[in-house]
């Protein structure tokens, strides 16, 4: 067990002069050997050089994070490019007037390309460029030609700058006379391919021209062009639906102005005809009211009629004919103009009171108030007075129909439609051959 | 004691090596090399010690770039010898089921080292003294003799002894107070 050392001997130790410390010293005098002095020192030398300086990596802060710069710049140069390729699009698309190259000229411009192209290959094997010798006498450039002469290809004209109409004429002549014993196919399509060409006028030949020297700026030009076409095509189509749309606009319109006159003339209608009703309603009660009175009337005078029945008796009178004679006074209407022209059937004597009827009724209506007295002399005028005319003289009448027709016109002028109904009913029964008048029908119908 | 100039000291020079400055780094290497060597050689075999030496400024070469001038360079690169010997302490111990952590006052010497037995040709060379100390330096705990080399070595202080080796202060001080005891009772005859 060690015992804890002396305060003094270590703050001499700490302080540096302690006898141990000096012996320590002596003792450690050995280093590293030097071919761990040359390893260590060979590779800090070897990864200060390799390595780029870490200030520098500290001042470029992009240096190791290229990416982002990187996609930066990318994204820029990208949207510029494609900004400009458009402007320029739309530029040329806006040019007025680009000459048109037609269908045919295209053509052409295809075939001469193509036999650009055969010029272009090596020469073709000798059977293939017989028969296309026999046929092809188009004028070849010089360059052409000498390939021709070399090799044998019929070359077709690529370049057509050296050529002139008087050539051209030339060539289709001998193409003309030149037998016709196997032509090929590819050989009638470029004679008449030239033919086209010669027929031409000057600006589709220069154009072809202009296409064969400088093929992607014509092509450009054709892009363009169909670019235009299109757009037109469309803004064409865009004013057609337009127009179309504006008719139908125009069409709804009107139908809703339609439907709202309607809907006002059908409510003007129901407004009428609402208004109609309650006068109706409103003359029937008055109709009903009268009635109730008559009918207190009649009773009254129906009680007083049989009082003076005994005393009829002993003049030779009917009780019931006097009843009969006073109860259509009671209940009749009050007017009934020209009631007496129509017989009124039995059992509607008390619609169609007799005239002579309308004479008693202010005594009936006055009733009520009058004596026994007067009463008695009603009954005594009543059976002096002439009796009513027997029914059939309606039947044998030839103007009972149309008086008849009068009696229901003037009921339906006076709203009295179910009488009219009524009475146009009797008429009917009575003359089953008669047409309805259509004021009348379409009156009751209408009533209905 | 000759004070260095600001740009001559440790840390400026571990600075001008970071710029890619490399005889900044053997001016470094040259000043430190003999005390780190001293410090593995005092705790491990020399071929261990070789080893670890090369080991820890290779390790100080990778990491230049990311050096910030935080603390003592001298700390710094103790630190990393600190750690380079206690993993080659853990991996022995794997093979020898040897704990390293004893008991500081435990008494029981640890012989990690080779002992002057297995170094004829060095305690031939000295005296009877310096070698009977050397013995008692083999003699002591791990913990003790790394913090007496650190101390006689490199010169740290307390605060930076317990910041290299990672404990703490009175720990430190407790450590250098049993080493410089039985170091003192291992030299009493000599005195």
């Amino acid at each position: 067990m060690s015992t804890p050392p002396d305060e003094l001997q270590f703050e001499e130790f700490m302080t540096g002069q302690s006898e141990l410390s000096s012996l320590y010293a002596r003792s450690s005098d050995e280093l590293p050997p030097m071919h761990l002095d040359a390893r260590v020192l060979g590779a800090a030398r070897h990864e200060a050089t390799l390595a780029k300086p870490a200030d520098a990596r500290v001042f470029a802060p992009f240096s190791q994070h290229w990416a982002w710069p990187m996609s930066l710049v990318a994204v820029v140069v990208l949207s510029v490019s494609l900004v400009v390729v458009v402007q320029t699009e739309v530029d040329s698309v806006g040019e007025p007037q680009v000459l048109l190259p037609s269908p045919l000229s295209v053509q052409t411009i295809a075939g001469e390309q193509s036999t650009a192209k055969e010029r272009a290959l090596p020469p073709a094997p000798a059977a293939s460029s017989s028969t296309t010798l026999g046929t092809s006498s188009a004028p070849a450039p010089q360059d052409a030609g000498k390939d021709k002469r070399e090799s044998g290809v019929a070359a077709a004209a690529p370049s057509r700058d050296t050529s002139t109409g008087a050539d051209r004429l030339q060539d289709l002549r001998e193409a003309l006379v030149a037998p016709r014993s196997a032509p090929q196919p590819a050989a009638q399509t470029r004679l008449s391919e030239r033919k086209s060409n010669a027929a031409k006028p000057p600006t589709t030949r220069s154009l072809s021209r202009r296409s064969a020297s400088e093929p992607e700026k014509f092509t450009g030009a054709v892009r363009r062009a169909e670019a235009a076409r299109h757009a037109l095509a469309s803004a064409r189509a865009n004013a057609r639906v337009a127009a179309e749309a504006e008719l139908r606009r125009e069409e709804a319109g009107r139908i809703l102005k339609e439907r709202d006159t309607l809907t006002k003339q059908r409510a003007e209608s129901e407004r009428s005809m609402r208004s109609r009703a309650a006068q109706r309603a409103r003359r029937e009660s008055e109709k009903i009211k009268q009635a109730r009175t008559r009918l207190t009337d009649n009773t009254t005078a129906t009680g007083r009629a049989d009082a003076a029945a005994p005393r009829a008796a002993t003049s030779g009178t009917n009780k019931t004919d006097a009843a009969r004679q006073v109860a259509p006074f009671v209940t009749a209407p009050p007017v009934q103009p020209d009631a007496e022209t129509i017989a009124a059937p039995v059992d509607t004597g008390q619609r169609f009171t007799p005239a002579s009827s309308n004479r008693a009724q202010p005594a009936a209506q006055a009733g009520a108030s009058s004596t026994p007295e007067t009463l008695k002399s009603e009954l005594e005028e009543s059976r002096s007075s002439t009796p009513p005319p027997a029914p059939s003289t309606l039947e044998r009448s030839t103007s009972g129909l149309a008086s008849g027709l009068e009696v229901i016109r003037d009921l339906i002028a006076n709203d009295q439609l179910d009488a009219a109904r009524r009475a146009l009913d009797q008429l009917l029964t009575r003359y089953p051959e008669m047409q309805v008048p259509l004021d009348i029908s379409a009156a009751l119908e209408f009533a209905r | 004691m000759i004070t260095q100039p600001e740009s001559d000291t440790d840390e400026a020079l571990m600075l001008r090596y970071r710029a890619g400055d490399a005889t900044a780094f053997e001016r470094l290497y040259a000043r430190h090399k003999g005390p780190l060597f001293r410090y593995f050689k005092r705790q491990c075999e020399a071929m261990v010690a070789e080893e670890l030496f090369q080991d820890v400024w290779m390790r100080l070469v990778k990491a230049r770039a990311t050096y910030k001038v935080e603390a003592k360079f001298t700390t710094y690169l103790y630190r990393i010898a600190h750690n380079r010997l206690v993993d080659h302490y853990r991996s022995r111990d794997r093979r020898k089921e040897v704990s390293l952590e004893t008991e500081e006052d435990s008494g029981q010497p640890l012989d990690p080292v080779a002992s002057a037995a297995q170094q004829p040709d060095a305690v031939a060379a000295r005296t009877e003294q310096v070698a009977q100390f050397a013995v008692a330096l083999a003699a002591l705990p791990a913990e003790q003799r790394e913090a007496f080399v650190l101390r006689e070595e490199s010169g740290l202080s307390l605060d930076e002894i317990a910041a290299t080796t990672d404990v703490g202060r009175e720990t430190t001080k407790s450590r250098l107070r049993y080493a410089v005891s039985r170091l003192r009772a291992a030299m009493k005859e000599y005195q």
